[in-house]
């Protein structure tokens, strides 16, 4: 009997792996309430923000401007900057990077436990998302991946979640040597990059990126900075652990990358 | 009406939980809001009932997480069948009965968890786990049960009481 029920569950996954069993729709008549309360929270939390520290808001406001003029004449001179440069990739023929294409969106809620790390974002189907891609933060540190995608909204499997696997490369002139990146249950903060070779090159400092080697993913995204390294699998391995780039705990807008 | 109230009242943990109560950490983790209503109900109300609510909790609960589908529908389920029991044997009126069965509903809550997923079994020592999380988990909704258990209390009397 036990064996009959083991069989059909193992069937069942492998028959309708990407079935959808209205996971969707019960996201999706909830999220608009994460929206709601969430506009409220903001709300309330920055209101009480301008009134708390009036005095600094106003001086904050001040500084700004003066570095908004300031930065304007500076993106002024950049694009002069930008035309010549284009101009002279045309003459040498160089072959322009493609530059991915993202979409905006705002994190609406958490997840329900202790043991994941998942955040449901306010974009779906609707904005073109689909699952497995890639989610960054403004300076383009790496979050997390889209996991499931209902129509109006989403949910992203963060970096340090113990499901989240994807392929790192160290990026450093001297070595380029690819590893396995995991997010880890222990210590929430950190990352495990598995699999280096045992004569790889690592030290602590070096940067992450994603290796890109599955097409799957896009090639250079930052994920994070090497902290420790050490003997695996008795020495023929390395590991390295990693602190993302991004504070997993608090960020509130991301980027999506729907196409590179 | 009394099971649309209750799917109602298990919506809004579910939705206060993931937003206010995860966007604001307390001891860095998020409280399960999901349980305690679980449990309240299901005290008031017996093991069958209990066992119903469980299951709808537990299955909203697993569409907002990741890893195994299904772990938290189990381990709510049976919470709520187990202390359904109780229903006939405790004083309803008094809030310490109530208090420490929450503080239990937490403590195994989390254990069925670890024992059920096997990476969380292998990969994570289960004393530091229960300094970590258990401990200021158990403390945190021993706190919010003051307030949720006699909200659901008065709610099921003035409206559900023959």
């Amino acid at each position: 009997m036990l064996i009959l029920i083991l069989t059909l569950v193992n069937l069942v996954g492998a028959v309708a792996p990407e079935k959808d069993w209205g996971e969707g729709l019960v996201i999706d008549a909830v999220a608009p309430f994460l929206g709601v309360i969430n506009w409220v929270n903001d709300t309330f939390n920055d209101t009480l923000n301008v009134l708390l520290n009036y005095k600094e808001v106003k001086e904050e406001n001040n500084r700004l401007q003066k570095k908004v003029k300031k930065l304007n004449w500076k993106i002024h001179q950049l694009n002069e900057t930008a035309k010549l440069n284009d101009r002279l990739r045309e003459l040498l023929e160089f072959k322009i990077r493609k530059p991915f294409t993202f979409i905006g969106a705002k994190v609406i809620g958490k997840s329900a436990d202790n043991w994941s790390q998942i955040v449901t974002i306010n974009r779906g189907s609707k904005s073109g998302l689909e699952p497995k891609m890639l989610v960054v933060t403004y300076n383009g540190y790496l979050v997390g991946r889209v996991e499931q995608v209902s129509t109006y909204s989403a949910q992203v499997l963060l970096l340090n979640d113990s499901n989240f696997t994807i392929g790192g490369l160290i990026a450093k002139k001297e070595s380029r040597e690819i590893g396995i990146v995991n997010g880890s249950l222990a210590e929430t903060d950190l990352l495990k990059m598995n699999k280096l070779p045992w004569d790889a090159n690592v030290e602590v400092g070096d940067k992450v990126i994603t290796s890109g080697l599955s097409k799957l993913y896009p090639k250079g995204v930052l994920i994070g900075k090497v902290v420790k390294v050490e003997p695996e699998d008795y020495g023929l391995t390395h590991s390295a652990r990693l602190k993302p780039f991004v504070d997993l705990g608090t960020f509130e807008e991301v980027l999506v990358i729907t196409d590179f | 009406m009394r099971y649309p109230v209750y799917i109602l009242l298990i919506l809004i943990s579910l939705i206060l939980q993931i937003t206010i109560f995860a966007f604001n950490p307390v001891w860095g983790i998020t409280p399960d809001l999901l349980l305690i209503t679980v449990i309240s109900l299901s005290l008031l109300n017996g093991y069958r009932q209990g066992a119903y609510i469980g299951f709808i909790a537990g299955i909203l609960q697993d569409v907002f997480s990741s890893g195994l589908f299904g772990i938290n529908t189990v381990t709510k389920m049976l919470l709520g069948y187990i202390f359904g029991f109780l229903e006939k044997k405790i004083y309803h009126r008094n809030i310490i009965t109530p208090l420490f069965t929450m503080i239990l509903a937490t403590v195994l809550n989390q254990l069925l968890v670890v024992l059920l997923t096997d990476h969380i079994m292998l990969k994570v020592e289960l004393w530091n786990h229960f300094k970590e999380i258990i401990f200021p988990l158990t403390v945190y909704h021993l706190i919010l049960a003051l307030a949720i258990y006699p909200t659901i209390y008065f709610i099921n009397n003035k409206y559900f009481e023959e």
